[in-house]
């Protein structure tokens, strides 16, 4: 049974998507939040505690996604830098602390097949993160720390492709889309491999970082 | 005369930057942070119309100290250039490195690399509206460009120069329709410079060269200034 780490189930979409996974069988561990259809981890302890519950992970997927309360003025209402530090810690140091301690049981992954999903690190993301795209005058503090994420991200990229690690961002179009549907065009996204041709430098998209949402399309950072 | 803040203008490109304002004719405020240096104040010797002033760009209330002292002086800002910037630690930063993350630095780096210059626009907003050029200049770089991201440890600065871009795009958002312009600015490798004036062998550039091309495009007009860019010293357009 593959297993997959997800870092928060507290909202509709967080809960669809362990549903989905849970329905294919997969094994389904979360750091925070509730789910009936999931195990929650003991983080307290690092990875000592994860590999009392699983000796493995196949996929992780990041499901951050906060929205301090506060982080809601334009800079002619005046930033508070401690809401903006608040946001970074929740949207940036939580989601790198948790890839950083899960890392070592992905180690443990092994593919059964070429196109197998293992391996492979997933962040879910928002256009709100595009320095290109983004079009708010407020909530600095997760748009900000997004970008950061997406940054560290890529080094994340370089360091672990040459060590089989894969990697997805995705989109759910919160509001947009129904959670269930998004749930599904994850779970589909996800598991599924993206062309790389070794022999053609022109055909790797598996090597690229890119954010897709829901309905497929590309987000530029 | 035309007023000019400048953050982290101890040495390198920003005390560059501080002597090529001057020159230029413009009450230089220069940010002053590194008590080891005093290569800005030989420079303030030099031209009189810099002034050293203590900042701590991490600090909202040295900010507002200096904005009291520029509003009693001048009582208008016209442009402000953000270069101050945290480099410095161990390389904490890796994913799968041979040290743990610190995340306290990481921390840090965020702090005074990306939300510093966005309070310090804040704060300074009502001194910028009685400037005319109301011309906004960020140092970032090029490791905050995600596709053409080269490295696989140390993101600990550059994912605070993303955070940065981000944050003048959420000004521009704001501020760009009131007339306010930007320049976000790689100045390429720039060698470090030490106290006594010296500077390091690692590095491409000497600040002079950098800034004296960055000058020229932060105080003239463009005829593309709505689109949002990264420009570097050869005057090429880096994605974000």
């Amino acid at each position: 049974m593959k297993t997959v780490f997800l870092t928060n189930i507290k909202n509709d979409f967080d809960r669809e998507l362990a549903a989905v996974f849970a329905k294919n069988n997969w094994e389904v561990i979360f750091g925070e939040g509730d789910s009936p259809c999931a195990k929650k981890a003991d983080l307290k302890n690092r990875t000592e505690s994860l590999s009392l519950q699983c000796e493995k992970i196949d996929l992780y997927i990041d499901t951050t996604c906060f929205h301090e309360e506060n982080d809601t003025k334009t800079v002619k209402e005046g930033i508070d830098r401690e809401v903006i530090l608040a946001s970074f810690r929740e949207n940036f140091l939580k989601p790198v602390w948790y890839l950083e301690t899960v890392l070592p049981l992905m180690e443990k992954a092994e593919a059964e097949h070429e196109d197998d999903a293992v391996k492979r690190i997933v962040f879910i993301n928002t256009a709100e993160s595009s320095v290109n795209w983004n079009i708010n005058t407020s909530g600095y503090g997760y748009s900000m720390a997004r970008a950061a994420l997406n940054n560290a991200t890529s080094t994340f990229v370089n360091k672990l492709l040459p060590l089989s690690y894969t990697f997805r961002m995705f989109d759910p179009m919160y509001g947009k889309v129904s959670a269930k549907a998004a749930a599904g065009a994850c779970y589909g996204y996800v598991l599924r491999g993206r062309c790389d041709d070794d022999g053609d430098p022109r055909c790797q998209d598996e090597r690229r970082l890119v954010i897709r949402d829901a309905m497929a399309r590309e987000i530029p950072w | 005369m035309k007023t000019v803040l400048i953050t982290g203008a101890d040495r390198g490109i920003g005390l560059s930057f501080a002597r090529a304002f001057a020159k230029k004719g413009f009450h230089v405020y220069a940010g002053k942070h590194n008590m080891e240096y005093n290569l800005l104040e030989k420079a303030a010797a030099e031209y009189p119309n810099i002034t050293p002033i203590m900042l701590e760009v991490a600090d909202d209330e040295s900010i507002k100290e200096v904005y009291k002292v520029i509003e009693a002086e001048e009582g208008h800002l016209d442009v402000f250039v953000s270069n101050a910037a945290y480099m410095g630690g161990p390389n904490s930063s890796d994913i799968k490195g041979e040290m743990p993350i610190d995340y306290e630095l990481l921390e840090l780096s965020f702090d005074v690399n990306a939300l510093s210059p966005l309070k310090i626009v804040e704060i300074f907003l009502p001194l910028l509206e009685k400037g005319e050029m109301k011309r906004l200049c960020f140092i970032s770089s090029e490791v905050s460009s995600i596709i053409n991201m080269r490295r696989d440890s140390g993101f600990r600065y550059t994912m605070s120069k993303s955070a940065l871009n981000m944050s003048i795009r959420m000004l521009y958002n704001t501020l760009f329709d009131e007339g306010y312009t930007f320049r976000i600015y790689h100045p390429g490798w720039v060698k470090r410079e030490f106290p006594d004036g010296s500077f390091a062998e690692s590095g491409r550039l000497l600040p002079d060269q950098t800034t004296e091309v960055a000058i020229e495009d932060f105080l003239s007009e463009r005829p593309d200034e709505m689109r949002f860019v990264m420009t570097d010293w050869h005057g090429k357009e880096w994605v974000f």
